[in-house]
């Protein structure tokens, strides 16, 4: 039994040693995007490497092991985020349970949630104020508006679309890189 | 309170789209479009090595650390009934055998001239009669119940 599990883990290692470079150079860089800033960037990757050694899920080809380690990363993001939000909460009840007339500033309600989402898009908005054509993306994005309703409204085909959207994402990644965002 | 508490949808949304752009450049592309984000395409070869490779030996030395407490586990469990005995119920069984042995010529020569300098001697030698069944945790003569 030991000899088994020894033998699918070896295989768990050689699939992560087939990944090849770009895609080794990928999973670094999606790292520096989605590491939540109480984590650092090789830490997440570390734990996506772990998840895949510690998985079942069935080992395919070099292309399926890379998606499995970048919805590891998300999933270790959004749980990490999950986490802080519960303990803020708790806190927050603490301070309001012994505080009498504490202002509850500390709780993360829904209403939180709303605020953080403004300020990061103000914050995103304003870092864009020198290109117009990301600054009115944005705010459509933020509206909620889909690709379709996007191009409807600014105009933009395929292409023009696909130029502006390369633009941000290259800036939105420097930004981050800097820690401006 | 700080702009990271809840990941929120719009930045979620931004990420997803550079996510997937970086996930469809191939190498060249992909090595252009960190250098415009000021990375540098090798030092980040090298990170994913390096991170690959600590996390194939960190599960490496978990698991040989798991196999090494299950085997003690397992080890300790057996011997710990003899190894608690007093020296003298030791030298008893120890005594036990060898007359056991001597009479059926059952054991090796190596065993039944094994020199017992120490009670680690005994204990390793109880322990491998044990093993090969010779006599049970009690340190009863199995041919002998």
């Amino acid at each position: 039994m030991r000899t088994m599990v020894s033998e699918s883990e070896t295989a768990r290692s050689n699939a992560l040693n087939a990944l090849d470079d770009a895609q080794l150079k990928k999973l670094v860089q999606i790292s520096r995007l989605l590491a939540p800033p109480s984590i650092e960037p090789s830490d997440l990757l570390h734990g996506a490497y772990l998840r895949w050694l510690e998985s079942d899920k069935a080992i395919e080809s070099p292309e399926a092991t890379y998606r499995f380690l970048v919805g590891a990363m998300k999933s270790i993001r959004s749980n990490t985020f999950r986490h802080q939000g519960v303990v803020k909460r708790a806190l927050g009840d603490r301070i309001q349970s012994s505080e009498e007339g504490g202002d509850g500033t500390e709780l993360l309600t829904a209403t939180d949630a709303v605020a953080e989402d403004s300020k990061y898009a103000q914050q995103v908005f304003d870092l864009f104020a020198d290109d117009p054509e990301i600054q009115e993306y944005i705010f459509m994005l933020f509206d909620g508006a889909k690709r379709a309703e996007i191009q409807a409204e600014l105009g933009w085909d395929d292409q023009k679309y696909q130029a502006v959207q390369k633009r941000r994402n290259r800036a939105m990644a420097k930004f981050i890189s800097e820690g401006r965002v | 309170m700080t702009t990271h508490d809840t990941p929120a949808p719009i930045r979620d949304v931004l990420l997803d789209d550079i996510v997937e752009e970086i996930g469809s450049l191939d190498e060249l592309e992909l090595d252009a479009f960190l250098r415009e984000i000021g990375e540098d395409p090798e030092s980040t070869l090298e990170q994913g090595k390096s991170v690959r490779s600590r996390a194939i030996e960190e599960k490496k030395k978990s698991r040989l650390r798991a196999a090494q407490k299950e085997l003690r586990a397992e080890k300790g469990l057996k011997a710990t009934p003899l190894i608690a005995f007093s020296s003298e119920r030791k030298r008893e069984i120890f005594d036990r055998i060898k007359r056991h042995s001597e009479a059926s010529g059952e054991m090796t020569l190596a065993a039944r001239n094994r020199v017992i300098e120490s009670e680690q001697d005994l204990d390793s030698f109880l322990e491998a009669c044990l093993r090969l069944g010779l006599i049970n945790e009690a340190g009863e003569l199995n041919d002998e119940l």
